[in-house]
């Protein structure tokens, strides 16, 4: 008997499988939902009940190459080379993941060479453009100001809160591809470990931070009123208010 | 990406299944560790960095899952039960005992998927120089004791 006839013996082939790739799907989504559910449940008994990014799964993701080309060309081709640190590249990586109507929202993060940190958000689903990944970021310190790239091309953009706090940097937006949504995305420069967010419609998003950074996915019309930031003791140590939102 | 790994499921599932088997030493949990190795790749694409191609990326998680797969086994049948269980008794039964854990990989991946030198190289994480030195010694080991056992 030769060997290719001993192994088949040992393991038949398979046949093709209806539905397969149906269950591949539901168990990729299970665990998210599983997490997800997890979350909550901790998070009621801390009274952070919604609004929560699944960073459990996400934080710690190596950046892929479209974010990391980002990273590495798009904060310093725009002609502000000398105002934007430069990122480490090789240390680029998930922080943050929010589900939206638009599929994954995702923070990425590098750390820069003045001791802050470059920061890039994009949709998961959004396939990287000729130029490279779309999305917008930018760095700390220095955080008035983002760039951003879509289909339409490179844009750079004010933070929309007017002036940045200087213990809670934040920024809300909405971009043309996802003309529905609004990120609401923010960097503390206090310890903190979850913030509180107000809205005009009175509700109040309950967010964690993840390595000084927040991130939500908010309905294009919400208006943020108030950002409070808490430690892990439950104190109040940081609030922020827009000067102005321009709608 | 998920077009991508779908493509590959759909293309190649019955491969990525007779492997995890294999490693996994039971049909059953073979087929478990692909569903849930995809179900991997799909949560985890965008870790995924195009050094390398797709496949050999998806069969390095195919092949962590087996071997978790088989590590989780309740109880681990020894060498010779596994022969005789599976050869039913009929002819020489392959002694895959006699092989290390890296040559059964790249024995099963190199017969059951068909991959060439460079992928299984990749998938395992070592050079295709040692792919064709490991599958050259395995295969004399196993021809030495196949022809050993017929002449006995």
């Amino acid at each position: 008997m030769s060997i290719e006839n001993a192994l088949d013996e040992l393991m038949p082939e398979f046949e093709p499988r209806a539905g397969g790739w149906d269950d591949v799907l539901r168990r990729a989504g299970r665990t998210r939902r599983r997490y997800g559910l997890a979350a909550v449940a901790v998070a009621a008994l801390l009274v952070v009940p919604a609004a929560l990014g699944l960073h459990g799964l996400f934080q710690g993701t190596p950046a892929p190459p479209a974010v990391k080309s980002w990273f590495a060309d798009s904060l310093t081709q725009q002609g502000f080379r000398t105002k934007f640190p430069q990122a480490d590249v090789s240390q680029a990586h998930g922080v943050l993941e929010v589900q939206t109507s638009d599929g994954p929202e995702d923070l990425w993060v590098a750390p820069n060479d003045r001791g802050g940190s470059c920061w890039f958000i994009d949709f998961a689903n959004d396939p990287p453009g000729p130029d490279g990944q779309y999305g917008f970021g930018g760095c700390y310190p220095w955080a008035d100001f983002a760039l951003g790239r879509s289909q339409k091309g490179a844009y750079a953009m004010i933070w929309p809160s007017g002036r940045p706090s200087t213990d809670i940097d934040w920024g809300a937006v909405w971009i043309n591809p996802h003309p529905t949504l609004q990120t609401l995305w923010g960097h503390l420069n206090v310890s903190a470990t979850r913030i509180e967010v107000d809205l005009a419609n009175g509700s109040t998003l309950h967010l964690s931070v993840v390595e000084s950074f927040f991130l939500a996915s908010l309905s294009k019309d919400d208006r943020v009123t108030e950002i409070r930031a808490y430690d892990d003791s439950g104190a109040k140590v940081a609030t922020v208010r827009p000067v102005q939102m321009r709608r | 990406m998920i077009a991508e790994l779908e493509e590959l499921y759909r293309a190649r599932r019955p491969e990525f299944c007779r492997v995890a088997a294999a490693i996994a030493g039971d049909r059953g949990l073979g087929e478990d560790a692909v569903q849930e190795a995809f179900a991997k790749a799909v949560r985890k694409r965008r870790s995924y960095r195009r050094r390398g191609s797709l496949e050999a990326w998806v069969w390095r998680i195919v092949v962590n899952a087996a071997r978790d797969a088989r590590r989780r086994r309740p109880v681990l049948p020894q060498p010779g039960e596994l022969r005789l269980a599976e050869t039913n008794g009929h002819g020489p039964a392959l002694p895959l005992e006699l092989l290390t854990e890296r040559q059964r990989e790249i024995l099963f991946l190199h017969y059951y998927a068909d991959l060439d030198y460079a992928t299984i190289a990749d998938t395992l994480g070592i050079s295709p120089g040692t792919v064709g030195a490991t599958l050259s010694t395995a295969r004399g080991v196993l021809r030495r004791a196949l022809t050993h056992e017929v002449t006995q």
